[in-house]
């Protein structure tokens, strides 16, 4: 496989909300409060962006290879570790892919969860799936526009993922295009992940950030 | 062995209405030959595919009169439709008509009972059609497919082109706003007692018009049609009437405007071509006094030709082209059995096919079908209407669609109507054949019945990176769309004449055909195929008015629908607290609630409109006040919901006023008018208002017989 990833450092903004036990401590048989999750939004992750020739139509400037992503440490993984479980997520164009089943060799696992981000106070305890040959487990994360061309994600359409490397981890897709503009158009550059996860460091399946 | 099967079910019908006859023997009925004329004042015929009265069929139709028509100063279909009640005008390549909230390709478009063919994304371009050689337009509200077959889904609009009577010339010129001139001429020949022919030509021309001189090309770009239609009716004998229809179209468009193409903007120009050709004989036989065959034959032709050129880089950027043929044949036996019932069986098929750039081939399909009608008063106050049809086609599934109407006069002012009918709408040829690559964009649609031979070409040629979905033995097996509908309404008629109907209506519509995601194509992109997904419902109230006043020389309607028409599973998912909305600024994500649902796209809840007719001497004054309540436009924060205030179009009134004169009995009439004028223009939303235009216009009628002059 092409070396083509530079391990660009990512444009992360990350609000780790740190441990606090805020309620009051007048018990001390309080058990020890679940760790905090940690909530982290990723801006502008590169899917293979491309551009197309004005006159012949083709695309160039995409390699057609997808961008690895981790999510314990907000990483993009090189193209030489594709076969391996060192990524989670791979993204290219529009298609999400997962590294377990017919994607990877990993044993990263999702499923959708219709909701918000904020109601899905903990990863579902079963229900994980890999990207198989029936399709991939995050096929339908967007709606396309058929007149402006334009893809959304769609609303409510939650990613809860157990990672190679045993976290649970819950993620928003939120646009599809490079600095989030609130209406893209056909001027907008595409392929430019912009989402919210939450992860839970610990491997249980709480998302308290408290 | 179609063609067997066709002659089969002919048979069987000629069978069964002999039988009728035998069984019931001769009936009352008037006369034994073919009424030379149908100088009856409203008459019907799109309800039962035969001449009855308005007030005997028990099924809400209205009538647009030839009154109506000639002064309200419209031209083309599209102008007098939009101003009817529970109808709206709407594009989508082309102007076609909601009705009863559901889109123009549910709703069919007759003339003299046969189908018009040619639509372009479902839309039946009204423009096409000229006003003038129009006797009456005849709209019927509700599925009726249990006598049309296919696209009689919210109802039928049936054009009745004149039959005349008398020698003659008829002249009629109108110049309006955009250099837009229309002139008709028409000759017509009355053949003594026994019939009238007629032909007339039509042109019409227009410069179109700009809403936005920033930008390159017009809003509408200029274009000419060319109409010309021959009608004929004669008795060739005592019991046998010959009448044909024939027309010809031809619209040439110069079109220039700036294309997106994937990222960049490029202008383009060239003529775009319309065609259509419609022959239409039918023989009419009366084998006895109580029944009647008809043999009804319909060719239809349609064409589109578009050739553009890219302006700067002088190359080709669209050529392409469109041609569709339809051949029908229908023998219908209308056996009166006795005073109180009246049974019309028929069978026909039709053979379609199509050749475009679009498909691999030339491409067909047949529809072999039979139906029955039943029309009985089981008592002086009670109509029933019941029917049903079994379309045999050949490349989808087959369709049963009954319906059933009743009418009950509970005294001289008060009638009750209901009724419940199926309908149902054919697939298109694109969703059952279309095999096509994007060269911009890259993604492929797959035709139903081309998906398992195209996706297997597509992976032997190594195009195809992963299949999502395997087209399994169901693969092209596409249902129709099809709806069941309850119409349910009252009519008063007071003394002096003044009228109110209301009705209540309900579309339950299912089986709607989309795309989805078959496979992914090794270039990142999808690969598309139809499906029979959604299902939608409207439902409403329409209410209709007339005020006769001062002795009749005034008489003021008005119109009014309610109309609520959703998506099924995203009010099932709504309720289900599985919708969501996201705000596009801040990104923050929020459950839908029904509050925040608008519904389908493009409806307005609430239209009206009302309407002023004065008749002073010679003089007529008309205005008209058309309102149309704010809609869904598009999608603005891209989850395909109507959820979002600016996701809508404003409101909007339109006023239209017309004044004409005429002078020697009626023989020159001169007309002039303003169509909206107060000049509401909204570019943004609706790029097919021309803001205010005004006319003059004249009409000469020589005529041998002065009595017939109307003719």
């Amino acid at each position: 496989m092409k070396v083509m990833n530079r391990h660009r450092l990512l444009l992360i903004a990350v609000s780790l909300v740190t441990l606090f036990s805020a309620c009051s401590k007048d018990d001390d048989d309080t058990p020890t409060p679940p760790p905090a999750a940690q909530t982290v939004l990723v801006q502008d992750l590169p899917a293979d962006p491309a551009t197309r020739d004005p006159n012949t139509g083709a695309v160039v400037g995409g390699n057609n290879e997808y961008t690895f992503f981790r999510f314990s440490d907000s990483t993009i993984v090189s193209h030489e570790d594709s076969a391996s479980s060192k990524w989670d997520i791979g993204f290219r164009g529009t298609d999400i892919i997962l590294n377990s089943g017919t994607s990877g060799p990993g044993t990263a696992q999702g499923q959708v969860v219709n909701s918000t981000l904020a109601e899905i106070t903990a990863a579902p305890a079963d229900g994980y799936a890999s990207d198989d040959a029936n399709g991939h487990v995050f096929g339908e994360w967007y709606n396309y526009n058929p007149t402006t061309h334009i893809v959304t994600s769609v609303p409510g359409y939650i990613l809860v993922i157990h990672t190679a490397d045993g976290k649970y981890v819950k993620v928003e897709l939120l646009s599809y295009y490079k600095g989030a503009p609130a209406q893209p158009d056909l001027s907008s550059e595409s392929r430019y992940y912009t989402f919210r996860y939450v992860i839970q460091p610990d491997g249980s399946t709480n998302f308290n950030e408290q | 062995m179609s063609f067997q099967k066709g002659a089969g079910v002919l048979i069987y019908t000629i069978l069964f209405a002999a039988f009728a006859v035998q069984a019931y023997g001769t009936a009352t009925v008037p006369s034994d030959t073919l009424p030379s004329t149908q100088g009856l004042s409203e008459v019907v015929v799109t309800a039962t595919r035969s001449d009855r009265k308005l007030t005997d069929v028990p099924i809400p139709v209205s009538i647009i009169g030839q009154e109506q028509i000639q002064s309200s100063g419209a031209s083309r279909l599209d102008e007098i439709l939009s101003e009817q009640t529970g109808l709206a005008i709407i594009t989508n390549h082309g102007f076609g008509v909601q009705m009863q909230g559901m889109d123009p390709e549910y709703c069919l478009i007759l003339i003299n009972g046969e189908p018009v063919i040619g639509r372009t994304a479902g839309t039946l371009d009204l423009t096409r059609i000229t006003l003038n050689d129009v006797e009456r337009i005849e709209i019927m509200k509700g599925p009726s497919s249990s006598l049309y077959g296919s696209d009689a889904l919210a109802g039928v609009i049936n054009i009745i082109t004149k039959k005349t009577r008398s020698t003659g010339l008829n002249l009629q010129t109108r110049y309006a706003t955009n250099q837009t001139l229309d002139n008709t001429l028409t000759g017509s020949l009355a053949l003594g007692a026994k019939g009238g022919a007629s032909l007339s030509l039509n042109r019409f021309h227009t410069e179109g018009y700009d809403l936005m001189p920033g930008t390159y090309g017009k809003t509408v770009d200029p274009y000419t049609d060319y109409t010309l239609q021959g009608n004929l009716h004669y008795l060739l004998t005592p019991k046998l009437r010959l009448e044909f229809h024939g027309r010809y179209f031809d619209e040439t468009q110069s079109q220039n405007y700036m294309a997106t193409d994937g990222k960049d903007s490029l202008q383009v120009g060239g003529d775009a071509k319309v065609y259509d050709k419609e022959l239409n004989p039918i023989l009419e036989y009366a084998l006895s006094s109580a029944w009647r065959i008809k043999l009804r034959t319909y060719l239809s032709w349609y064409k589109t030709e578009s050739g553009l050129r890219d302006k700067h880089a002088d190359t080709i950027y669209d050529d392409s082209y469109f041609n569709q043929m339809i051949w029908k044949e229908e023998l219908q036996s209308e056996t009166v059995l006795n005073s109180k019932q009246i049974l019309t069986v028929g069978t026909g098929f039709s053979r379609e096919s199509v050749k475009a750039t679009r498909y691999d081939s030339r491409e067909r399909l047949s529809d072999y079908y039979l139906y029955a009608q039943h029309e009985w008063r089981p008592a002086t106050h009670w109509n029933l209407l019941s029917g049903v049809r079994y379309d045999i086609p050949s490349a989808y599934h087959s369709q049963l669609s009954p319906k059933i109407a009743a009418q009950y006069r509970l005294d001289d002012h008060w009638t009750i109507q209901a009724s419940v009918g199926v309908g149902y709408k054919a697939p298109y040829f694109r969703q059952l054949y279309l095999s096509f690559s994007n060269p911009v964009v890259g993604y492929s649609v797959l035709g139903a019945r081309s998906l398992r031979e195209g996706l297997a070409k597509m992976q032997r040629e190594g195009q195809i990176a992963q299949v999502y979905v395997n087209p399994g033995k169901d693969a092209g097996d596409l249902k129709p769309e099809s709806s069941v509908a309850y119409n349910l309404g009252g009519a008063y008629t007071g003394t002096p004449g003044w009228q109110l109907r209301v009705n209540l209506f309900r579309n339950n519509v299912r089986d709607l055909i989309d795309t989805r995601t078959i496979a992914l194509k090794t270039n990142g992109q999808p690969l598309y195929s139809y499906y029979n997904i959604h299902r939608v419902y409207t439902q409403g109230l329409e209410a209709e008015g007339t005020l006769p006043l001062l002795n009749k020389a005034l008489r003021i309607q008005a119109g009014y629908q309610y109309l609520i028409a959703r998506d099924r599973q995203v009010v099932d998912d709504i309720h289900d607290g599985k919708v969501f909305k996201r705000d596009p600024v801040t990104l923050e994500t929020t459950r839908l609630s029904m509050k925040d649902y608008g519904g389908l796209f493009n409806r307005s809840t609430h239209t009206f409109n009302v309407k002023v007719y004065y008749t002073y001497r010679n003089w007529t004054f008309n205005t008209r006040v058309v309102y149309r309540g704010k809609f869904g436009f598009a999608d603005m924060n891209g989850d395909n919901i109507l959820d979002d205030k600016n996701e809508y179009a404003p409101g909007y009134a339109l006023c239209h006023l017309d004044v004409g004169k005429t002078f020697w009995q009626g023989k020159l009439r001169l007309e002039t008018g303003v169509r909206d004028l107060f000049n509401y223009t909204d570019p943004a939303h609706l790029a097919y208002l021309p803001g205010r235009t005004g006319y003059i216009g004249a009409t000469l009628n020589l005529y041998k017989n002065n009595s017939n002059a109307k003719n």
